[in-house]
């Protein structure tokens, strides 16, 4: 239990309320949410297990559930996530080697790779819990377009936060 | 050995992860079918407080339409009250309860969360089961029907909205009274679709369609909304009918709770019908 740990905690409370309170409620176009709490999850530092990976993912996408009254949905696609994570940070993480506690971030990986990353990502979660909330192949390509947008949504939200949080660290 | 153990390692982390996503499908399930888990519910202490503590705060940012709304349905309201009418006959002014037994029961409740966005809704409101809320009382609001309650705690409750998978309404069209049902398709919340309409009626855009005498749930002639287009699909012997919503579910905040007083009597005597007819 270090400071950093403690930071990465108080960082999941924040991105939780934040998505719960705010963001849920923006309906871009009808249905268009963007899930930012995913980036607390992208942000998971790549020492962290598969295992402890995973259930980190399904506790806050279950306290994402508990106040969108979707009972699993968004837990099954975080789980889903943290379990092809270290697949997608093989790929596109930094190659030779990072320091310990390092999290995934466009300091540590760089805008590019870290774009590939969070939109791989972001995909995979989006797509099972949209696919899981559907419930149906019925409507599919609606389905599809919801998780396309709300992707790219996403994915360019995630980014901008990125952004912010490092340009004020240099100042 | 080592093979063995890594083969082992490998599998456990596969099991891990089949086993938490079993449990989240296992929530899933159970939430979609019997909407009664009870663990994970926005009706719940926590959420519902934090929820409601943001209702509180953002009242305040549409006061003056609440207001202006409000003062509406007052005005109204007064041109319904016997006050604002001139007495032009002396004969009945009796009101003898037992000609007239209320039916519904009107109550006010405010809501603290609702989403649109989904293919299930739920609209979560803060009165429970201390004021007189019961599961399948109904829920409308000024301009239309908004849905059914479902889940009750002391403090709140929480409400299947229009807008959900299983919703299915009986709704009529109020210049013929052809009934059919009303569903929700998914997608733009702002449009449902109304079924079993036979092909022969004539229809017109903007129709009006309001609730049928045949629910128990829903007073009769509560606006429901008005048909946006209409058609029949090749050789089917019903209207496919696109329905606008008169409710803006996106602006709901204080709607009506309504009791049917009778409801109970006329789901016995139903159900004894029914199960007559099967002895038979």
């Amino acid at each position: 239990m270090t400071i950093e740990t403690l930071k990465i905690f108080i960082r999941f409370l924040i991105v939780i309320l934040l998505q719960v309170l705010l963001l849920n409620h923006i309906n871009f176009s009808g249905f268009i949410n963007p899930m930012l709490y995913t980036l607390a999850l992208l942000m998971v530092p790549f020492e962290v297990s598969i295992v402890t990976g995973m259930i980190i993912g399904f506790v806050a996408g279950i306290s994402i559930d508990y106040f969108m009254n979707s009972a699993g949905m968004h837990a099954s696609a975080c789980v889903l996530m943290m379990y092809l994570r270290p697949r997608l940070l093989k790929a596109f993480g930094p190659r030779d080697g990072y320091e310990p506690e390092a999290q995934p971030s466009i300091k540590t990986m760089g805008n590019i790779e870290f774009l590939y990353y969070s939109f791989f990502m972001v995909v995979l979660h989006h797509a099972m819990l949209f696919f899981v909330e559907a419930f149906s192949m019925h409507l599919f390509f609606f389905t599809l377009w919801r998780v396309i947008l709300s992707t790219l949504f996403t994915v360019l939200l995630v980014n901008i936060a990125q952004y912010l949080m490092y340009q004020r660290k240099e100042r | 050995m080592r093979n063995l153990l890594d083969f082992l390692y490998k599998n456990y982390v596969f099991l891990c992860f089949a086993l938490l996503q079993f449990f989240s499908f296992y929530l899933i399930t159970n939430n979609t079918y019997y909407q009664r888990s009870s663990i994970i519910n926005s009706a719940n202490g926590v959420t519902a407080s934090v929820y409601g503590k943001y209702a509180t705060a953002n009242d305040y940012l549409s006061l003056r339409s609440q207001n202006e709304a409000l003062s509406k349905e007052n005005a109204m309201l007064h041109n319904m009250l016997i006050d604002a009418h001139l007495d032009v006959t002396k004969l009945s002014q009796l009101r003898n309860d037992t000609l007239y037994k209320q039916q519904y029961h009107y109550f006010t409740a405010k809501v603290i969360n609702n989403t649109v966005g989904n293919r299930n809704n739920y609209i979560t409101l803060d009165k429970g089961s201390l004021q007189g809320v019961k599961r399948d009382m109904a829920i409308i609001s000024a301009s239309g029907i908004v849905g059914i309650v479902k889940d009750v705690t002391p403090h709140y409750s929480t409400a299947m909205s229009l807008l959900h998978k299983d919703s299915r309404i009986s709704a009529r069209i109020k210049k013929n009274e052809y009934f059919g049902s009303l569903t929700w398709a998914g997608g733009d919340y702002q449009y449902a679709d109304l079924n079993d309409i036979p092909k022969h009626v004539k229809l017109a855009k903007g129709d009006t369609v309001v609730t049928s005498a045949y629910s128990s749930i829903f007073p009769e002639g509560v606006m429901i909304g008005r048909i946006e287009k209409f058609e029949i699909e090749n050789a089917a012997n019903f209207y496919t009918i696109r329905v606008k919503l008169s409710t803006d579910y996106k602006k709901l905040t204080h709607v009506y709770m309504v009791e049917n007083l009778l409801k109970q009597e006329q789901d016995t005597l139903e159900s004894k019908s029914k199960a007559q007819g099967n002895d038979n």
